[in-house]
């Protein structure tokens, strides 16, 4: 009969057994060294290629795809030749961190504000290594930041100290806090231009935004085609005004006087006056009659004829003048110096706003397809000093983190002031990025 | 390894240190956009790293047993544990981003590892209890073929004993038969009047269980216990009543022998794992020497 006991066991084993692996032990030892050897010859391999993409962080943006392959364009450490030398520093040989110097190789980065802290460097806002993205789309919090609890250097802030992300911690648009007023000198009420209908010169029309307010485009050198600046046209009076408003003087003269400055209008009448008194020197003996052109709440009171042409067209130059300088003038502008009897009248410059955000920038051209009237209230402003720019809550409508357009600070504001660019030298040739 | 109360220390603290990197971590995600390259980031990453190598010295561990260096069950704990936290940390290290190129290999080998080492675990807190229930021959497992080998002998020594030389007479051949057992009884017939009455013992352990104890890894019917106690009695009935205590043996080494089977097959599950896991294990540590030095480089 078969008895297992502990000796009959005991002796079963081989006492050296764990000095041969065998089975699954020696599979674990194999691939426990195949697979680290295998790795290291990996990263050799790449390292002995001088391909370095294998450690980059992740594809670079679409603006320096080129660098792709070419790490030392940013990543310059001590030891490249490359490195500018007042980058070199004292930063230890192993590290090749991109500095600023790497990037003012190529970009300008004209400063913030004057007055401003220490900035951050160019890699904390710009991250790269984060796909085929747009840079200049830096993330908030990088202005909040500073915003948040702005400090200065000199003096104290001229804009809001605390500012958060758009639209719940941004304070509301300077230009139209309260008891702000649009600064022109000129007397505008959109509110009649806008009443349906009005007398045009050919009969009944209806006014519309675009019918005065157009967007501006600008032709540069490089440009192929116009390019639209985001911003309104400034309004002339040739454009938008003229059509309806001719600025007739005279009821024996067709044409209207330029909307030019006093002494060119002065001018331009008196020569009008006598060019007319030349080719009907009939007309000297004449007595003044009314015409339908010529408002008839200024009646002028009878005069004996004119002696000669000179007279005449003195005398209907004060008449004509009298007229423009107090009423088709008047109706618009506002004179700083009233005319006098021998002098022109000074009218104040109507200082019409081009941008009404001097630190943010808004660009009408993606919002066409918004009736302007959804965001200006122009429809019930009688006063120029009304200020029609929309409040940020009518922005929040569409530009809020749960609305789906972007509402990033980049979408209106830029950290750099370009107004002081300069021209970088460039440093590369196309060889260098093969 | 079973994991029970005497884990509870290093359970809480383990969930200590995830919920202090999960507390700190959610008011710098918010704050800034999280990545390895920043100081909390770092600080996740040395750590998670610090974690890894705890974990993988383990081996290190092992191969000097008699260092004195701690218990091998405290290092077992702690390549448990703190294990488990690594790849936590490292997610936080990495914003839970995969990254790219060398990190996202990483990544993929880093969940491998992990995915292996949780299975591995609950196969080591699962398993043993199971081998002790089915297998109470258990032997060791890098012994099998060895005592296979010895199984064999003491089988061949029984047959032997009982029936003399392990030549067969039979013209038949047993293994042609279609159905095991039941062919046997009909076709293990006496020759002649001389014939040998051991024979069907003798022809059944050379055709059928020679083989099964010879070739453990082919599929037999004596491997299944209800199957070999048809064959063995369908051979007691063929054979005189002095060849029981033979076939009584000759059983018991077939049960030994199903159980070793099941051993290795047990086994084979309970470490196959570690094919998969310390190898890979070791790629990793490599690969992330090679991202510390370029990302600190970088």
């Amino acid at each position: 009969m078969r008895v297992r006991t502990a000796k009959k066991l005991a002796e079963r084993i081989d006492l050296y057994y764990f000095t041969r692996p065998r089975g699954m032990r020696r599979w674990r030892l194999l691939l426990s060294l195949a697979l680290p050897i295998a790795a290291v010859l990996w990263v050799s391999v790449f390292a002995a290629a001088g391909n370095r993409t294998t450690y980059s962080a992740g594809p670079v943006s679409s603006a320096h795809a080129f660098t792709e392959k070419t790490c030392e364009a940013c990543h310059s450490g001590p030891l490249d030749p490359r490195t500018p030398r007042e980058a070199r520093g004292s930063a230890p040989l192993f590290r090749a961190h991109t500095s600023d110097a790497a990037c003012l190789t190529c970009h300008d980065a004209p400063a913030h504000a004057a007055n401003q802290p220490p900035p951050p460097s160019c890699a904390t806002c710009h991250q790269e290594h984060r796909g085929r993205v747009q840079l200049a789309k830096t993330d908030d919090r990088f202005c909040v930041d500073c915003h948040g609890n702005l400090k200065t250097t000199s003096g104290e802030p001229k804009i809001a100290h605390e500012v958060g992300r758009f639209p719940s911690a941004h304070p509301e648009f300077a230009a139209i806090t309260a008891g702000a007023q649009d600064p022109a000198r000129l007397r505008f009420n959109h509110a009649v231009h806008m009443k349906d209908p009005l007398r045009g010169p050919a009969g009944a029309e209806t006014l519309e935004c675009s019918t005065c307010h157009r967007p501006e485009v600008i032709r540069t050198a490089t440009a192929g085609r116009p390019l639209r600046t985001g911003l309104m046209a400034p309004i002339t009076y040739q454009e938008a005004c003229a059509r309806c408003h001719p600025l007739f003087f005279d009821e024996r003269i067709e044409q209207a006087a330029p909307h030019a400055r006093p002494d060119a209008v002065h001018a331009f009448v008196q020569q009008a006056l006598a060019g007319y008194i030349q080719k009907h020197p009939g007309d000297i003996n004449k007595p003044d009659a009314a015409f339908r052109r010529v408002p008839l709440n200024f009646p002028r009171p009878p005069e004996p004829p004119a002696g000669n042409a000179q007279e005449w067209v003195a005398r209907r130059l004060v008449s004509d003048e009298r007229l423009l300088w107090n009423k088709t003038c008047a109706e618009c502008h506002e004179t700083t110096t009233p005319a006098q009897a021998s002098q022109l009248p000074v009218y104040a410059q109507t200082a019409m706003t081009k941008q009404w955000m001097r630190r943010a920038a808004f660009d009408h051209t993606p919002h066409l397809m918004v009736k302007c009237g959804d965001c200006h209230a122009a429809r019930a402003s009688t006063k120029t000093s009304d200020v029609l720019l929309p409040n940020q809550s009518v922005c929040a409508t569409c530009h809020a983190p749960a609305k789906g357009a972007q509402s990033q600070c980049f979408e209106c504001h830029r950290y750099h002031d370009w107004t002081n660019a300069h021209p970088v030298t460039p440093s590369y040739s196309l060889t260098d990025f093969k | 390894m079973l994991i029970d109360r005497t884990h509870r220390p290093w359970a809480m603290a383990s969930a200590a240190i995830l919920a202090l990197a999960v507390a700190t971590y959610i008011p710098y995600a918010l704050g800034t956009r999280p990545g390895g390259g920043t100081i909390p980031g770092l600080a996740y990453g040395t750590v998670g790293f610090a974690f890894m190598a705890f974990v993988t010295l383990l081996a290190l561990r092992k191969k000097f047993p008699i260092w004195r260096i701690g218990r091998t069950q405290t290092w077992m704990r702690g390549h448990l544990w703190l294990g488990a936290l690594s790849l936590p940390l490292i997610l936080l290290h990495a914003g839970f981003l995969f990254g790219h190129g060398l990190t996202a290999i990483m990544m993929w080998l880093f969940a491998i590892v992990y995915a292996s080492g949780l299975f591995g675990a609950w196969l080591q807190h699962t398993m043993p209890r199971r081998l002790l229930r089915e297998v109470p021959m258990e032997t060791i497992y890098e012994q099998l073929a060895h005592v296979r080998e010895q199984l064999l002998d003491e089988a061949d020594n029984v047959v032997a004993d009982a029936c003399g030389k392990l030549e067969v007479t039979i013209a038949v051949p047993v293994a042609a038969s279609p159905t095991g057992a039941e062919a046997l009884a009909t076709v293990m017939r006496p020759i002649g009047s001389d014939v040998d009455e051991t024979a069907p013992l003798r022809e059944f352990y050379l055709k059928e269980m020679r083989p099964f104890v010879q070739a453990p890894n082919r599929p037999h019917p004596l491997g299944d216990p209800v199957t070999a106690s048809g064959m063995f009695a369908k051979v007691r009935a063929l054979v005189p009543a002095s060849l029981e205590p033979a076939i009584v043996d000759l059983e018991s080494i077939c049960e030994e022998e199903r159980q070793l089977r099941r051993q290795g097959r047990l086994h084979g599950l309970l470490h196959a794992w570690l094919i998969v896991h310390v190898p890979l294990s070791f790629a990793l540590m490599v690969l992330a020497v090679a991202h510390i030095f370029m990302a600190l480089r970088f």
